[in-house]
């Protein structure tokens, strides 16, 4: 419960700065469904890897 | 508890500020808003500048190094020791061998003092670390 | 019901809002309703901060104009367990109800005095100012507007009634409030374009901000809502690699991500900043999504902080309830 309200804000926060908040997802998946847990996985680094770089990892040189 | 305005000792900006007093002791420090030049603005060494006054670390007594360890004596003994060591330098290396380093923690008046005293003693090398 | 006030001391009266805030902190001061009144108070030159214990000295105390300097924080980080008199403006008041929430404030023995914006001089509003929707502290025990002469009041609490009370003051003539509020309206819509301009920009709007930062952690100092004895923010905690200017922007997001979900736009962050970053106006935009998501109205409401509490009716949907903007 709690961390669906902060997902929605992580969500919220992401666009305000202006990243894209399809970086983050929130799916609710057993224990025991060790398969569906590896195919979201697979899936998703597929769907991020297609995103680019991510812009708090790219820093400009600051000009000395 | 009250605010009372002074002036950072760091650096030579001299930003405003409130230290918090309550007790008699120094328990924080505000920016001061209406201050011309810092308009309530502070660097994280001005957030912090009440710090040193009651550190624990702060220096309670004179301290001589005798075989590696510093051991407090009495002013006397120190100022006597100070004395009698620095003029032995200055009669072998001349005055100029020894350096004299102020400290933004001091007041202007302890700073002056301690220039007084190197141009008495006959030594240029005096600094500190604002560079005043 | 609001009602118009004046002194009957006739030195009192004589002082702008018919002294009728130092009638009141006087009564609080001599009923021993509170150990002290924090509110602002003028030295002839500079307005500060000061916490009045002897009823002899309320006549220091004024009204700020603007700005304010955040009272209720100021009263969490120095006067803990006092049983303080807060005379603040609107924000100062709001600030009081969320530290009180987060245990930081114990409200028993904070007695709240609020004086309204709308009564103010519009001169020198900080930008979040601007866009402030809460013009009147009526979330305090009780709250004033003062005007030239005398003061209106209102009360919405027994405790305000029984400050207002023993104040013993005399009724006054009605008067009308400047109205500069309506004047700054077209100004306060100004302050919520960002939001439209497109992702790219904003992204490199907002890190040419961050990048200014020198780390003062002034904003952290001044925000009510920081209220953490442990800061993640901190050196040694490893979120934030130390020894790096302008810090990394994890900084800022994650005290975005912190105080979002409450944020009363009291605007002391970007007072705080030495390098004039427009904290405010970013987490006060987020925080007006967040509290449209979760109809949350912080400093008003009495309803603890959305993000350590949930609703029941939450447990049955699955899908996320916020839909993401292109």
């Amino acid at each position: 419960m709690f961390a669906r309200r902060r997902y929605n804000m992580l969500r919220a926060l992401l666009d305000a700065v202006g990243m894209d908040p399809e970086r983050v997802r929130l799916t609710f998946i057993s224990a025991s469904e060790g398969a569906q847990f590896a195919q979201t996985v697979k899936e998703f680094v597929e769907e991020i890897r297609a995103l680019g770089p991510n812009p708090l990892k790219v820093r400009e040189v600051r000009e000395a | 508890m009250q605010l009372v305005p002074t002036i950072c000792p760091y650096c030579g900006v001299g930003c405003g500020m409130y230290l918090v007093v309550d007790g008699g002791r120094a328990i924080g420090t505000e920016p001061w808003v209406r201050h011309p030049i810092s308009e309530g603005k502070l660097c994280i060494k001005g957030w912090r500048a009440h710090e040193f006054i009651n550190h624990p670390d702060r220096l309670k007594s004179p301290l001589v190094r005798r075989d590696g360890v510093l051991e407090p004596v009495s002013w006397d003994e120190a100022l006597d020791f100070a004395a009698e060591r620095l003029s032995a330098i200055a009669g072998e290396y001349g005055p100029d061998a020894v350096g004299f380093l102020a400290s933004a923690k001091c007041t202007n008046e302890e700073n002056y003092l301690l220039q007084k005293l190197a141009r008495v003693f006959g030594s240029p090398h005096i600094d500190h670390c604002a560079r005043l | 019901m609001k009602k118009y006030w004046k002194s009957r001391n006739e030195q009192e009266a004589a002082l702008p809002g018919g002294g009728v805030i130092q009638a009141v902190a006087r009564a609080i001061l001599e009923a021993g309703a509170a150990e002290g009144v924090f509110g602002y108070s003028s030295d002839g030159d500079d307005v500060r901060p000061a916490f009045l214990t002897d009823a002899q000295s309320v006549t220091a105390l004024t009204v700020p104009g603007r700005p304010a300097y955040g009272l209720a924080r100021l009263v969490r980080d120095y006067l803990r367990g006092r049983r303080v008199a807060i005379f603040g403006l609107t924000c100062d008041i709001r600030a009081v109800v969320e530290l009180a929430k987060r245990n930081s404030l114990d409200p028993d023995r904070v007695l709240t005095v609020g004086l309204n914006c709308d009564a103010m001089p519009q001169a020198h509003p900080r930008p979040n100012c601007l866009r402030c929707e809460y013009p009147r502290a009526f979330m305090a025990d009780l709250e004033i507007s003062v005007g030239d002469r005398a003061c209106a009041a209102e009360v919405h609490s027994e405790r305000g009634e029984a400050v207002l009370q023993a104040a013993g003051l005399a009724e006054a003539p009605p008067f009308a409030l400047p109205g500069g509020w309506e004047e700054t309206a077209a100004a306060r819509a100004g302050e919520f374009t960002l939001r439209q301009a497109d992702r790219k920009e904003r992204l490199a709007y907002w890190f040419s901000q961050f990048d200014k930062c020198i780390k003062c952690y002034g904003c952290r100092n001044a925000c009510p809502l920081c209220y953490c004895k442990d800061c993640y923010l901190d050196a040694g905690r490893g979120l934030v690699p130390g020894g790096q200017l302008a810090p990394a922007r994890l900084f800022h997001l994650t005290r975005l991500a912190h105080v979002a979900d409450s944020c009363l736009n009291c605007g002391q962050c970007e007072a705080a900043c030495p390098m004039e970053i427009p904290l405010a106006r970013l987490y006060h935009m987020l925080h007006k999504e967040l509290s449209g998501i979760f109809g949350y109205r912080p400093g008003v409401d009495s309803a603890p902080p959305p993000l350590i509490s949930f609703d029941e009716s939450e447990k049955a949907k699955t899908e996320s309830i916020f839909a993401p903007r292109r």
